[in-house]
């Protein structure tokens, strides 16, 4: 058979030229995916060709060779139980041109045929390849067991002579494989490379497998080991952003802030690292730094979402660490939602106009691109549209552009007009399964979206000094309110189904109620209308209890010339300090200091002479 | 009642199609259809043709085009959804040009797999989000995509829905419904800038409030189209689009899919159209068995009442098999035939009525168009008209149009006389359709004749070419499949007697010789007489049909005009002409126009020589009346000859006597040839005598005495002699028997004819002796010396006579002609023994 050898020689040249081909774009600036799927399907044809007569140990190192090729180019394009597939059969071919006969097809035991028959003759470089692809595969599929188990069969010593416990780490670290490479016979990824890429991930693997665990210190261990271990840019940002995730989970918040940052130093647009860090910063009750996180968070998504091209590496990260690791790592809230939390950040810390641009911003990308939205929400869930549109509604109110506040109100209004009962009656005796109880929920959030947009628009329309436009609105944000029943008196007692959120709910509603009355009470006093003003007034200090009112009451009671009541509410509010801003309540309720826009500067002169004339 | 009725304009026909495989998706002018198999036909409308016919690697089992209408999405039976750009459309004007250009084959590459999942059921595409729904482990998951993705596709979202627990669906109740994909169709809120950039009549929309109610604040906040998905369990779900995975109402992650309303029975369609007059827009869905839902915002009061809808359920016949729908219709296609409901007037009568009226069945108006299992449009063209395109159960697409009329709620049926005229109408085209489906049988079962018979006419071809080469390697002794063999006899016909040939074609071969085939007999005479320039005859016998074994007879005239003259050679041969492979009535013209006079195949079978002893008449087996005929013949000869009248052969033979010629054989070499047992001379004799005369029937002689008196065919008196007779001193072993045939009569040519004839025969028989025969005798030299100088004498008798005709003129012709004459029968007296 004379031909053999030329035909052994046109191959490697065919395979040559492929790799050749591959090298120029991955040098390039842009690699090419094209040029990928090109150079898969060439190098898929190659193989064919060799395995299509039958296998022989001249073309043994050639054949390994290209399998190891085609394998890696076709990582992007096939699945990895297509690879083992193919890879079973290019080792079922190594050991029949080796003369050897094994008819299993458990990978185990195929390679522990396959390295007994080839582990010391001249074609180990190219065994030891295959089994770098062996090792990738299960790799992606997260069976670090297996890879152990060929790791260890690959060092025979290990097995037969140490009784020590064999684990992982010791296993790669000590791993000792033939990484000789033959110029002949060019490949596109060289062993020594993919051995790295192959360590770094599967201690990364296994550290996350532990962080799954929640064995913290154990993963911090491991990540410790990995950052002593050669890794690509990209995966290096991660490596510290683990253990700062590691070390929050801890209790050590500093600590995590720490890796935080040095993982952000190595890649600027790690993301996780930022997510993680705003976190931190939020529990430790830094807003301005969490604003910050956040931020820079969103410009990065932004950037990010922009590029948003594949790259056309060879083995990317992402095939290697397999859909969930990677998604565990790297694992950040949509864009929507970092916007929604970023504005909420600002609006709930005092940056008003900031936030007002965020909410903006993120009501257009509602309106328009559906596409930032739809998003696998691992964990944080996007709060309800209305709620979004009642608290971008509150930041124009705060930003004082109040038409614009109006506006957005009107729309959750109109939105909600066809889904208010009459009334809604919540009867705790009645035992109420949870598909029920959920819809009153659901009824009792429309109630209260529209109480809370009618009182919003209600206090703008005051801001505009349009007094009577904003009781119109105040009453209807009452009327509303007020559609809600509750036929039991002790109702933040948890009796009725669910409870938690309903007694939050409930606290919500009477919040609501409380503002509502108080803020008409307030224009009544203003229009001078004092007997109404009383009532509201007294109405809402039963729901919200604050020396705000207290302070209202007792102007009003003055100028009823009840000047007794009136010191009497006087001294309370005034004994009382000022009472601490109710967190419980949803943004868009919550109170602002320059609510109390009312001069008491008089009434506290006419209150001190009062009290001192009497006491005299 | 008016005569509008809708109209269906046959567009083309693909073939057969499976009822719940067909899918047609219409852009523009193009339309792209599947019926189930590998192919996706591009038809274009308006010039009524495929122009591309994409292949894929698999059944096609669902078809969507992308929203910038570029690519094309298509759900193969493998698993594996494909994206692919559109093949450019042919242009008009290029067809015309090239008209020729059937459609483009395409086929899809394997590497537009965009998806590969074997539990995907359906898909849409919008918005550019590709929407797919797959069913694993009862479980119904909703995948979202980006629609250009890169590949793999980046998945954006996962919504799960539980396959309800059908215990009460039997197996095979199941497997209906799996049988019929589940359905999936994005609604939008009206006013959504989609609808507004889009044709608003092509995306199904909802006014605001309705689709409020339905879909939920969420939903419509953010204008979000909505996928609704009909499962084939009966339930319809909807989520929401482009609406984040919102809190539940105690802050948990919550599934956007919201189970509408269950039909209790596969969903076949979902969409919307208007309800009431100019109402605002309403939610239809139609079941499998009929169930048709509607979908309405209740009227609600003024004030302060929660807002609600109405679920409104009617029945109609099922089983439906498609349904499309119009702002006013609904257009569904039961197998028996497509019907428009009017929807309209549904709600506004059961609003009129109120609920009782809502359960009733609806009535429907039949189209009048069978068999209908996949529907396109409506679409309205420019005269107004609404136009429905479907695809018949025998894969034929269709384009119904429907009447403008319908707009007033006409019910578009047939008066009775027009349905007369249309039954008739079809049954005339049925007719017509019979008529040429037989006459294509017809042909077709031509064609197979006519092979089977050029199939039989080659195997007689081969089988009589093998004849020939038989003939000439071994001898007449074995039999062969087809021969001819003939006889001579005479026959009197109308008081005169004539010599005719009788030959028998026997097929002892296989085969039948069939209708075509011609028996040809040549009849050559070897001598030329002065008044007779090409008396060569053929007579041919086309026959019906010649079964194996069976044999034909056929008796020709051996007397032509110019009288008989022997020896006549006769060749018999088998033709075959081309024509008659087509049969006679066929009805193709064709392929026999081009066959000429050349179109036939001739074989020969057999040379016959018939010669003046086969035209012997033996005495006493005849009639005398004929021989006097013959003799008054004679005597009117002699009469004339007495006047001067004379021809001068005529004139020799009356003058001499009787002539005798003799031809002298061994009797040793005759005995071994013939294989005449006879020792005693006289049978020998006679044996000899009946084999000149009557050479097939040896068995049973017809002749007793060694003296044969017979007639020639000229009527002349002819005797033949054979005697033994034993010559001394001619052969040196001793004295050699030899037989003499003698030929004694008045006739000259009579005797020449006999004398040549027993010749020929001797010649035929003798023809291989002398390997035959290792024996050789040693002749005498004197007497071989004698006869050498008596011929060397004639041949310088005969070669002065020729001197003499050189030089003198016409008056010693006669003289001549007698010293020929003398010659002749010298040389004719005393023959040499043919040894």
């Amino acid at each position: 058979m004379s031909f053999v050898p030329c035909l052994v020689d046109r191959w490697s040249e065919e395979n040559n030229s492929i790799i050749l081909t591959w090298k120029q774009n991955e040098r390039g600036l842009e690699p090419n995916q094209n040029v990928l799927k090109r150079c898969c399907s060439e190098s898929r044809k190659l193989l064919q060709k060799i395995q299509g007569i039958p296998a022989a140990t001249e073309r043994l190192e050639l054949e390994m060779t290209v399998s190891y090729n085609t394998f890696l180019f076709s990582l992007s394009f096939s699945n990895a139980s297509e690879i083992e597939e193919s890879l079973t059969h290019s080792l079922l071919r190594a050991l029949e041109a080796a003369g050897s006969q094994v008819s299993c097809s458990d990978p185990v035991q195929l390679w522990e045929a396959v390295l007994q028959t080839l582990g010391s003759s001249v074609y180990v470089p190219y065994v030891h390849k295959l089994l770098l692809i062996q090792w990738m595969l299960w790799l992606m599929q997260c069976q670090l067991e297996r890879v152990l188990t060929l790791l260890m069969q690959t060092d025979h010593k290990n097995v037969f002579h140490s009784s020590a416990p064999v684990n992982l780490q010791t296993e790669t670290r000590n791993l000792a494989l033939s990484m000789e490479e033959d110029s002949s016979l060019m490949v596109a990824m060289t062993a020594k490379d993919l051995k790295d890429l192959l360590h770094i991930c599967t201690v990364i693997c296994q550290g996350v497998e532990q962080m799954k665990m929640e064995k913290y210190s154990e993963a911090l261990d491991i990540f410790q080991e990995a950052k002593g271990l050669p890794s690509p840019r990209s995966l290096l940002a991660q490596i510290h952003t683990l253990p700062g995730q590691s070390f929050a989970k801890l209790g050590q918040p500093h600590c995590a802030l720490h890796f935080y940052r040095k993982a952000v130093e190595v890649d600027c647009a790690c993301h996780s690292a930022l997510y993680q860090s705003a976190l931190v910063f939020r529990q430790l009750g830094n807003p301005k730094a969490e604003m910050e996180a956040l931020h820079l968070l969103y410009s990065a998504v932004q950037l990010h979402s922009d590029k948003s091209s594949s790259s056309a590496s060879l083995v990317s990260l992402a095939t290697l660490l397999g859909g969930e690791q990677m998604t565990f790592i790297s694992r950040v809230p949509s864009p929507s939602l970092i916007l929604h939390t970023l504005a909420h950040t600002c609006v709930f810390n005092g940056s008003i106009s900031d936030g007002v641009e965020y909410y903006l911003d993120l009501l257009a990308s509602l309106q328009s691109d559906g596409k930032d939205l739809i998003h696998t929400g691992e964990g944080a869930s996007f709060p309800r549209i209305p709620v979004v549109y009642l608290e971008a509604g509150f930041a124009l109110l705060k930003a004082k552009r109040y038409s614009d506040a109006l506006v957005v109100c009107e729309e959750v209004i109109t939105s909600t007009l066809d889904f208010i009962p009459e009334r809604l009656l919540l009867d705790a005796d009645e035992k109420q399964n949870v598909a029920d109880s959920d819809v009153v929920l659901e009824n009792v959030d429309f109630v209260l979206w529209a109480g809370a947009a009618h009182l919003l628009q209600a206090q703008a329309h005051w801001k505009l000094k349009d007094t009577k436009e904003a009781i119109t609105n105040f009453t209807r944000s009452i009327n509303n309110l007020v559609k809600v029943l509750i036929k039991q008196k002790d109702w933040k007692q948890k009796h009725l189904g669910n409870t938690e959120a309903m007694v939050e709910r409930m606290v919500t509603l009477e919040a609501a109620k409380g503002q509502a009355l108080a803020g008409r009470g307030f224009c009544f006093l203003e229009r001078g209308e004092l007997k109404e003003a009383l009532r509201d007034l007294h109405l809402s200090f039963q729901m919200t209890p604050g020396s705000h009112i207290k302070m209202l009451l007792s102007e009003v009671l003055w100028r009823l010339d009840r000047r007794e009541e009136a010191s009497a509410h006087w001294r309370e509010a005034y004994s009382t300090s000022d009472a601490p801003k109710s967190v419980n309540v949803p943004l868009y309720l919550q109170l602002w200091p320059d609510d109390t826009a009312f001069d008491f500067s008089e009434l506290k002169k006419k209150m001190v002479e009062y009290i001192q004339a009497k006491k005299t | 009642m008016d005569a509008v009725r809708c109209s269906v304009e046959y567009l083309s026909e693909f073939g057969d199609c499976q009822s719940h495989s067909v899918r047609i998706v219409q852009d523009g002018t193009s339309l792209f259809l599947t019926s189930g198999d590998r192919d996706v036909l591009i038809f274009n409308v308006q010039e009524r043709r495929v122009t591309t016919v994409m292949q894929f690697d698999a059944s096609v089992i669902n078809l969507a085009l992308s929203d910038d209408k570029h690519r094309l999405y298509a759900l193969c039976l493998n698993g594996g959804l494909y994206c692919t750009l559109i093949p450019p459309q042919i242009s008009s004007s290029s067809v015309l040009v090239n008209k020729s250009s059937d459609g483009v084959l395409y086929t899809v590459p394997d590497d537009s797999i965009v998806l590969k999942n074997a539990s995907l059921q359906a898909f849409t595409v919008v918005e550019k989000i590709l929407v797919t729904l797959s069913i694993h482990k009862s479980v119904w998951s909703f995948d979202l995509y980006e629609e250009p993705g890169s590949r793999p596709l980046h998945k954006l979202a996962c919504f799960q829905v539980v396959t309800l627990n059908t215990c009460c669906l039997s197996k095979t109740e199941k497997d209906k419904s799996v049988s019929s994909p589940p359905v999936l169709t994005c609604i939008y809120p009206e006013g959504s800038t989609s609808v507004s950039t889009h044709k608003s009549d092509l995306l199904p929309y909802l006014e605001p409030h309705l689709f409020r109610l339905l879909f939920g604040v969420d939903a419509s906040l953010v204008n979000s189209p909505v996928i609704l998905c009909g499962l084939p369990d009966g339930r319809i779900c909807c989520f929401p689009l482009f609406v984040p995975t919102l809190a539940g109402p105690r802050g948990e992650q919550r599934s956007p899919v919201r189970v509408l309303q269950s039909l209790e029975q596969p969903v076949v369609f979902i969409g919307t159209c208007i309800s009431g007059e100019h109402g605002p827009q309403c939610l239809v869905a139609v079941g499998q068995r009929g169930k048709l839902l509607m979908v309405k915002s209740k009227q609600t009061s003024l004030e302060g009442k929660k807002a609600d809808y109405s679920f409104n359920e009617h029945t109609v016949r099922g089983p439906v098999l498609c349904a499309c729908v119009d702002d006013k219709w609904l257009y569904y296609s039961s197998l028996n035939d497509l019907h428009a409901l009017q929807l309209t007037t549904a709600s506004s009568s059961s609003e009129a009525t109120g609920t009782e009226s809502q359960l009733q069945a609806l009535t429907s108006d039949s189209l009048g168009v069978c068999r209908v299992i996949a529907l396109a449009g409506p679409y309205t063209n420019s005269t107004g008209s609404v136009q429905l395109l479907a695809v018949s159960l025998s894969g034929r697409l269709l384009c119904v149009n429907l009447p403008q009329g319908s707009e007033n709620g006409n019910v578009p049926r047939l008066p009775s006389s027009l349905a007369g005229q249309r039954v008739k109408d079809l049954l005339a085209s049925i007719a017509n359709i019979w008529e040429r489906a037989e006459s294509l049988k017809h042909k077709l079962q031509e064609k197979n004749e006519s092979l089977k018979r050029l199939n039989q006419v080659i195997n007689v071809c081969s089988l009589l070419l093998d004849n020939h080469g038989n003939e000439k390697a071994c001898d007449v002794g074995t039999k062969l499949p087809i021969s001819c063999r003939g006889v001579a006899r005479w026959s009197s016909l109308l008081q005169r007697d004539s010599l005719t040939l009788t030959c028998v074609l026997e097929n002892s071969s296989g085969c039948t010789l069939e209708h075509g085939w011609t028996l040809c007999i040549q009849v050559h005479p070897l001598s030329k007489g002065p008044n007779m320039e090409d008396s060569s005859r053929t007579y041919s016998f086309p026959f019906k049909k010649l079964d194996s074994g069976q044999k034909l007879d056929v008796t020709i005239p051996l007397e032509s005009t110019g009288g008989l003259s022997l020896p006549v050679k006769v060749y018999c041969s088998l033709a075959f002409s081309l024509s008659a492979l087509f049969s006679p009535e066929a009805s193709s013209p064709g392929v026999s126009q081009l066959l000429t006079e050349m179109g036939s195949i001739s074989a020969p079978l057999s040379t016959l020589t018939v010669d003046w002893l086969d035209a012997l008449r033996l005495e006493g087996s005849f009639s005398h009346g004929n021989i006097r005929h013959n003799t008054v013949t004679n005597g009117i000869q002699a009469f004339l000859h007495s006047r001067g009248v004379l021809t001068k052969d005529s004139d020799t033979t009356t003058k001499s006597g009787p002539i005798t010629v003799m031809v002298r054989v061994s009797s040793e070499l005759l005995k071994t040839k013939l294989h005449l047992s006879a020792t005693r001379s006289p049978e020998t004799c006679v044996s000899v005598l009946n084999w000149l005369v009557s050479p097939e029937a040896i068995g049973q002689p017809s002749v007793q005495s060694p003296v044969i008196c017979a007639y020639s065919p000229d009527g002349c008196s002819v005797k033949l002699l054979v005697k033994e007779v034993t010559l001394g001193d001619f052969c040196s072993d001793g004295p050699l028997e030899v037989l003499e045939i003698r030929v004694e009569s008045t006739s000259v040519a009579a005797v020449c004819g006999l004398h040549h004839a027993i010749l020929r025969r001797l010649q035929v028989l003798l023809r291989d002796s002398a390997l035959k025969c290792g024996h050789i005798k040693q002749l005498k030299a004197q007497s071989l010396f004698e006869a050498v100088r008596h011929v060397e004498s004639l041949f310088k008798d005969l070669q002065d006579a020729q001197n003499q005709a050189a030089l003198g003129g016409t008056m010693k012709m006669k003289k001549n002609s007698e010293i020929l004459f003398r010659i002749f029968l010298q040389l004719r007296a005393n023959p040499l023994v043919i040894l």
